[in-house]
């Protein structure tokens, strides 16, 4: 069946330990601008919310990379990028509504995206809160993932407010 | 079942993956008049440059296609369709079809232009045609067509140490890519790798001995041994055209949202397809590699009885200038229908944001150096967000978009948006 991450921003107090843990798992160094993961502030409204590679179904970036160095593993599910393959062009960049892809300049310039530590997400272990959570992908996961996306068109409402 | 597939592009292939994933059990065949398994084209001018080995260009190996189930027939061209005994002719032979999809690509549009058939002189579509390229030893080119793949290879050539001039007949390079003020920044970037850049000049003749040895323009003449011809693609539809398909405006092969042709059981999918626009909804010829893929999955799908319905075509293109990344979604201000046209832009220290509104929606966005984050404005573009509320989501922290953001102030600042801006909060 597999794992899917589970994002509850409510719970998330912006301290980035994901960050520093994700990058330091997979870079070795500790910086957050080579992590996978992002947290993404509305500092005057106290709100944070960690944001990575959802594994789209259908991956946008997927379909637009040049030399197919986006692949999604049969027996996991999960989506990664062939850094063997990858020529640094940025398309993928340029596409994902969420922001995920980035360029790690350490790396040759080539793209990397969130692999969920092939099974064992870092940044699960590291979250002091829960606010990740790694869980089987069946339907009581889909509905903790609906509530999570609730509550966050909730707050969006809130800092983007629909004008009439 | 029998299911054709005439082209072994990005399109063909995706199709018969789409196909395979939800039936195992059909006979799948590719029919390509190239020698080549599927390779990618968006990478041949890196290859020409000779930072990518020619290996490399390639997606798949025979036994790719074989693994999958798919047979592939590569140096045939198919001559002729029979729609109404649903068979296709081959060489000699004909094959017969339950369903057909036409994935036969563009190819570049011919100058008229005396000279072509000079040696030096190229257009750059296939692997071969790059191959040629690649072997040629030639010390000045002149590059016709400033388009990106225009653009791309004449940087090829400038880093293989040619003399390179470029040659553009409109207002200035990559005019269907992006406005005027990003291009000139392009321009100098260019010119600084010591490219000549001609704008608004055209190309009349080419002038040779068996070889070529230079170009007139319509304002000047200039030697050189190499040309390379990129003023366009145009749909492959002869096939199509005379099995009596129907055509679109635009000259591609008509299909509506299922990616079925005028004809049943006949589906058409990638460069030679003419479908609609995304945003716009008017017909559109984007010829781009994630769109000719998207109408691959979508006519495989269809092929084998899922009725997925293709969205239509979205502009994004992405060039990679001597190191300094430039991309562009959606509209540009001169590929707009709209009454009112707005253009927030701003550049600074080698960086450019432009954000292009229509009617006070987004429509467009363009970036030199600042390739990050632009999905979520490629999201919004296709929501069509409104000027008053993309300052808010472009000043989100930690959105790597800040250059957006601060470019959008200081129009906001300038024209009074802000005090509109300031009321939604």
């Amino acid at each position: 069946m597999g794992k899917m991450l589970i994002i509850d921003h409510t719970k998330c107090t912006g301290c980035k330990r994901c960050e520093i843990y994700c990058s330091l798992t997979k870079t070795g160094t500790c910086n957050p601008a080579r992590s996978r993961i992002r947290v993404i502030s509305w500092e005057e409204e106290g709100i944070n919310i960690p944001t990575t590679c959802l594994q789209c179904q259908e991956p946008l970036c997927m379909m637009v990379c040049p030399v197919a160095a986006i692949k999604r593993n049969e027996e996991t599910g999960i989506l990664s990028i062939d850094a063997e393959l990858c020529i640094g062009c940025k398309m993928c960049l340029m596409v994902c509504p969420f922001g995920a892809p980035f360029i790690d300049m350490a790396e040759d310039g080539k793209a990397f995206i969130c692999d969920q530590c092939l099974g064992e997400p870092v940044c699960v272990r590291a979250c002091p809160t829960e606010a990740l959570q790694y869980i089987e992908a069946d339907k009581l996961g889909w509905l903790q993932r609906r509530v999570g996306l609730k509550k966050l068109t909730q707050v969006i409402d809130r800092v983007l407010p629909i004008q009439p | 079942m029998n299911i054709l597939i005439i082209g072994n592009g990005i399109a063909g292939n995706t199709a018969s993956l789409a196909i395979r994933k939800f039936n195992k059990s059909a006979n799948v065949t590719i029919i390509s008049e190239e020698i080549h398994p599927e390779y990618s084209a968006c990478v041949l001018p890196q290859y020409i440059a000779g930072e990518l080995e020619r290996q490399s260009v390639y997606l798949k190996t025979l036994e790719s296609y074989r693994s999958e189930n798919i047979d592939c027939l590569l140096n045939q061209k198919v001559h002729g369709i029979d729609i109404g005994n649903k068979r296709v002719f081959v060489g000699s032979r004909s094959m017969p079809y339950d369903k057909l999809i036409l994935a036969t690509g563009a190819k570049p549009i011919i100058p008229k232009v005396e000279g072509l058939d000079n040696k030096g002189a190229f257009f750059l579509k296939s692997l071969a045609d790059a191959d040629e390229i690649a072997s040629w030893s030639g010390k000045a080119a002149v590059v016709v067509g400033c388009g990106p793949i225009g653009i791309e290879v004449g940087i090829a050539l400038r880093k293989k140490e040619y003399e390179v001039t470029l040659i553009e007949s409109l207002d200035w390079i990559l005019p269907r890519v992006f406005n005027k003020k990003p291009a000139s920044i392009l321009q100098k970037i260019v010119e600084e790798h010591q490219i000549r850049v001609l704008t608004r000049e055209r190309v009349t003749k080419i002038s040779g001995n068996g070889k070529v040895t230079g170009v007139a323009t319509d304002k000047r003449e200039m030697e050189c041994d190499t040309i390379i011809l990129a003023i366009g693609m145009t749909p492959n539809v002869d096939l199509a055209k005379n099995a009596g398909l129907r055509l679109g405006k635009l000259g591609g092969i008509w299909v509506n949202k299922h990616m079925v042709t005028s004809i049943e059981d006949v589906y058409a999918c990638g460069d030679c397809a003419e479908t609609i626009d995304l945003i716009t909804k008017r017909p559109s010829l984007s010829l781009l590699w994630h769109n000719a893929k998207e109408q691959g999955m979508v006519a495989g799908y269809n092929s084998v009885g899922i009725r997925r319905q293709y969205p239509g075509v979205q502009a994004i293109t992405g060039l990679d200038v001597f190191g300094i990344h430039a991309g562009s979604i959606g509209n540009t201000s001169a590929a707009s229908e709209y009454s009112n046209i707005q253009v927030v832009e701003g550049a600074r220290d080698g960086c450019y944001c432009g954000l292009i509104f229509g009617d006070n929606i987004l429509v467009g966005a363009q970036s030199i150096s600042k390739a990050s984050d632009i999905g979520i404005l490629l999201g919004m573009i296709k929501r069509g967000e409104t000027i008053e509320k993309i300052d808010n989501i472009l000043n989100v922290k930690g959105l790597r978009v800040a250059p957006f953001a601060a470019t959008f102030r200081s129009y906001a600042t300038k024209t009074g948006l802000v005090d509109t801006l300031k009321k939604g909060y």
